[in-house]
């Protein structure tokens, strides 16, 4: 799926994918990221983890070119995001947790207008394009608009609009989003393989088993430092919690494994008492015929 | 968060704030007071005091033909179609206030109308004797006509939505605006016919001061005036210029205005609260329900741009397929593509053409031909950029740079301006009798105003978007417009250089011309004129193209800023 490192990157494969150096971000609001020193090299999954506003999304957009950094530097297959801008650009595919797409256009022209953006030759667009299409099944609804696909139809759209041009580098918010849990399974699988194929993938998602599942390394933000960064073993050596979740390992690194009193909350209104439970025996199964 | 913005451009350039809202200021004065001036000369043209209620009501008339197309569209993007109702609908308010703030919030679109009224009520005042009390009824009157104007919107929308299948509501609502524009175009120029064969024998109502500078205009408008003289408008203008003495008229006439917008306000409400949720739904359905789009029309446009670099046809292909199906970009094209349809009825057939055998009166007829391109680009390119809404962050993650996305926003606008207008142009051109070369003349100016004009407006849009509105014609900021209105006319200045001195040099120097050199003590000799044509061409094509190689520098670096930047 991936595409080969081109001659100049190929001279040095030992250049990661991403560099990042002191990368900091300050808004006048507060928030942003301060110092993040990282290295993802080639073929590696790296699942970027954080509460909320810890400065993920940020992080990514200051990685693609989206936003300038305050101070530091972030290189994309050894150039710099900043200096050479739309260079850095054909290295890499971005998907925002919220995909970017044209409504007015169908699934299928959205994918040619991004692979005619990069100068892919129309014949290989065709093939790929029919291949991702079939890929993410979505061969059905591709010539929809996509205003009328769901959430899970969008991300899937936008997901082949990413690869259609096969980018050595790929950023993803949330990928798996909204996605039914086959579709989701699919594009878990479709990512291992384009690391196997010597793809690198930069990914932040909220939900923890997907990243215990799929992360080469994990890196987890709070308050925009960068306060964990290994493998899952490696991190839970760190932590000193052997056979912990990575869950556990998160709520522990961010200091949010406190009590919360739902009392609180509750009290001001849920007062009718507990709901009566379902017992076990009246789960129905219905096989079809 | 405009205050945040105005504060931190403050902060980061206050020089260039200061001189920017020093422009603006001044600009905004100079278009104010030229409003006052123009109003006053209109309604001192007027000898009878009788009249001017007639002048009045025609003027409100046309203007509420323009402000339906305008209101009509603000109210089907925000009470059918804006990106918050889905979650207003699920939440507990009541009818009456959604329809309230839908309401206010369509009144905003008629921001405009309402600057150039308010400066039109403050020329009229100053002719006055009492002033004051002018301005103030004067600007009650302006409010309710506002609000009419929006109740009317909402009610042609509503109407269709409670009238119309959804999946016929768009075409529905754009053959009632074209008929509206079209009926207006068509009621003034049998006006403006049936003045000018009652005219010959110099019979008019207006002052022998005035009548060369347009008194013919004054006179169909007081005829027009006559026409409408039982409707609300014609209520509000005598509310208006009885405020000098006639109490009982002020009163009367003041009552049928507030129930006129009571009726309208009622009839509105009405046909909103029996159409929202069901309109809300047809309208999104209507606009959702296209299987399958044109495939060969896509397939067509692809290979017409197949010679262009991929990304820049890229880009152009996408900006055609969403202009031409999205109905809420369509919605802002309305109102020029009316003024093209009316600008062609009324100049189809001109009397100047044959009253001026030295040439000149063909392009004294359809010489307004090369502004349709502005008329046009102002619904169209004016929006491009702004109307990309969380696209443009999509632009932002691609390798495209700034001047392609710019280039391709204006070749995008060009192509479908340029072949309305031409075709119009073409029309007009041979009803009224053009040579080959004078053909061939009129093609080429209104290719150049097209290409001119469009660029401009191009550059307006990337100066100002608006990215964060659900309403087309609020996605060019009012600094854009501005931006728009000064280049436009700096562009049109050098244009009407360029095109006089081709036109003279085609049709020959009239003996006006020479004469006015002569008596000017310019001794100016036969051989010379060339020369001078010459120079007033390549002056004209200087300024024009001057101001579009400024506004083009400046649209690529606020544009780059939007890219590059945080701003976007």
């Amino acid at each position: 799926m991936v595409a080969p490192p081109s001659r100049k990157n190929a001279r040095d494969v030992t250049t990661p994918a991403i560099h990042v150096h002191r990368l900091t971000k300050r808004y006048a609001s507060g928030g942003g990221v301060q110092d993040l020193t990282f290295s993802v090299p080639r073929g590696e999954l790296f699942v970027f983890l954080g509460p909320n506003g810890a400065g993920k999304s940020s992080t990514i957009k200051m990685l693609t070119g989206l936003l300038p950094p305050g101070s530091g530097t972030a290189q994309v297959n050894g150039i710099d995001v900043v200096g050479d801008r739309i260079a850095a650009k054909r290295q890499i595919g971005y998907m925002a947790e919220q995909p970017f797409l044209y409504e007015k256009l169908t699934g299928r022209e959205f994918i040619t207008f991004i692979a005619d953006v990069y100068r892919i030759p129309r014949a290989i667009r065709l093939d790929r394009t029919a291949n991702l299409l079939r890929i993410l099944d979505m061969e059905e609804r591709a010539d929809h608009l996509i205003e009328t696909y769901s959430l899970g139809m969008r991300q899937k759209i936008a997901l082949a609009a990413v690869l259609v041009h096969q980018p050595p580098v790929l950023f993803l918010d949330e990928p798996t989003n909204g996605l039914d849990p086959l579709s989701a399974r699919t594009v878990k699988d479709l990512l291992r393989d384009i690391c196997a194929r010597g793809g690198t993938v930069f990914m932040t998602t909220h939900i923890l088993e997907i990243a215990e599942q799929m992360a080469d390394r994990v890196g987890i933000l709070d308050q925009g430092r960068l306060i964990g960064l290994g493998t899952i073993p490696a991190l839970r050596r760190h932590y000193g919690l052997p056979d912990a979740s990575l869950e556990a390992i998160f709520l522990h690194a961010t200091g949010y494994a406190r009590p919360i009193d739902f009392d609180l909350f509750a009290s001001q209104g849920y007062g009718a008492g507990p709901a009566v439970a379902p017992a076990d025996d009246e789960a129905i199964g219905i096989d079809s015929a | 968060m405009g205050k945040r913005r105005a504060g931190t451009a403050w902060a980061r350039h206050p020089v260039r704030t200061v001189i920017r809202g020093t422009f603006l200021l001044l600009f905004g004065m100079a278009f104010a007071f030229s409003i006052v001036v123009g109003s006053r000369m209109l309604i001192l043209s007027i000898p009878s005091v009788a009249d001017r209620p007639l002048a009045i009501a025609a003027f409100l008339t046309i203007a509420l033909s323009a402000g339906i197309i305008a209101t009509s569209g603000a109210a089907l993007q925000t009470i059918y179609l804006a990106a918050d109702l889905p979650f207003l609908l699920t939440l507990p308010i009541p009818l009456h206030a959604t329809f309230a703030s839908k309401f206010v919030e369509t009144f905003v679109g008629t921001a405009p109308i309402g600057f150039i009224g308010v400066w039109f009520v403050v020329g009229y005042s100053t002719t006055t004797p009492t002033p004051l009390s002018t301005l103030g009824v004067g600007l009650a009157v302006l409010g309710a006509y506002l609000i009419v104007l929006t109740a009317l919107g909402i009610v042609l929308v509503a109407g269709i939505a409670r009238l119309v299948a959804p999946k016929r509501a768009w075409t529905v609502l754009g053959i009632a605006s074209m008929t509206i524009v079209a009926s207006l175009g068509l009621w003034w120029a049998a006006i403006r016919m049936s003045g000018a064969s009652r005219r010959p024998g110099g019979e008019t109502r207006v002052d022998n001061l005035t009548r060369p500078i347009g008194g013919s205009m004054v006179d169909d408008l007081l005829t027009a005036g006559e026409q409408v003289q039982w409707t609300p408008l014609a209520w509000m203008a005598r509310t208006l210029t009885a405020v000098d003495g006639d109490r009982v008229a002020l009163v009367g006439n003041g009552t049928l205005v507030v129930a006129s917008v009571a009726v309208s306000c009622a009839v509105a409400w009405g046909l909103f609260a029996m159409t929202y949720a069901g309109g809300t739904t047809g309208f999104r359905t209507a606009d959702a329900s296209v299987p399958r789009p044109s495939r060969p029309l896509a397939r067509w446009t692809e290979v017409g741009l197949s010679r262009l670099p991929r990304p820049l046809a890229a880009l152009i292909l996408k900006e055609w397929l969403a202009i031409f199906r999205d109905t809420r970009r369509l919605t802002g094209a309305i109102w020029p593509l009316g003024m093209v349809v009316v600008s062609t009825i009324t100049l189809a057939r001109q009397d100047a053409v044959a009253t001026d055998p030295a040439g000149l009166g063909y392009w004294r007829a359809v010489g307004s031909l090369v502004l349709l391109p502005w008329a046009a680009s102002l619904g169209t390119a004016a929006y491009s950029v702004g109307t990309e809404r969380r696209g443009i962050h999509l632009l932002r993650s691609l390798p495209v740079d700034t001047r392609t996305i710019l280039r391709a926003k204006t070749i995008a606008g060009i192509v479908p301006v340029l072949a309305l207008t031409e075709v119009a142009a073409i029309l007009v051109a041979v009803a009224n009798d053009a040579s080959p070369a004078q053909l061939g003349l009129v093609t080429l100016f209104v290719a150049w105003t097209a290409v001119g004009f469009v660029t401009l407006d191009t550059c307006a849009s990337a100066v100002a978007p608006n990215f964060a509105t659900d309403q087309v014609q609020r996605s060019l900021r009012i600094k854009g417009r501005l931006f728009s209105l000064v280049v436009g006319s700096v562009f049109g200045a050098g244009s009407a250089l360029l095109m006089g001195a081709v036109i003279l040099a085609h049709e020959g120097y009239p003996a006006q011309v020479v004469d006015l050199a002569r008596s000017l003590s310019i001794g100016i000799d036969g051989p010379q004129w060339p020369a001078i044509l010459l120079g007033i061409a390549g002056a004209g094509v200087l300024i024009a193209g001057g101001i579009i190689a400024a506004s083009w520098r400046l649209a690529v670096s606020r544009l780059d800023a939007f890219l590059v930047g945080e701003s976007g």
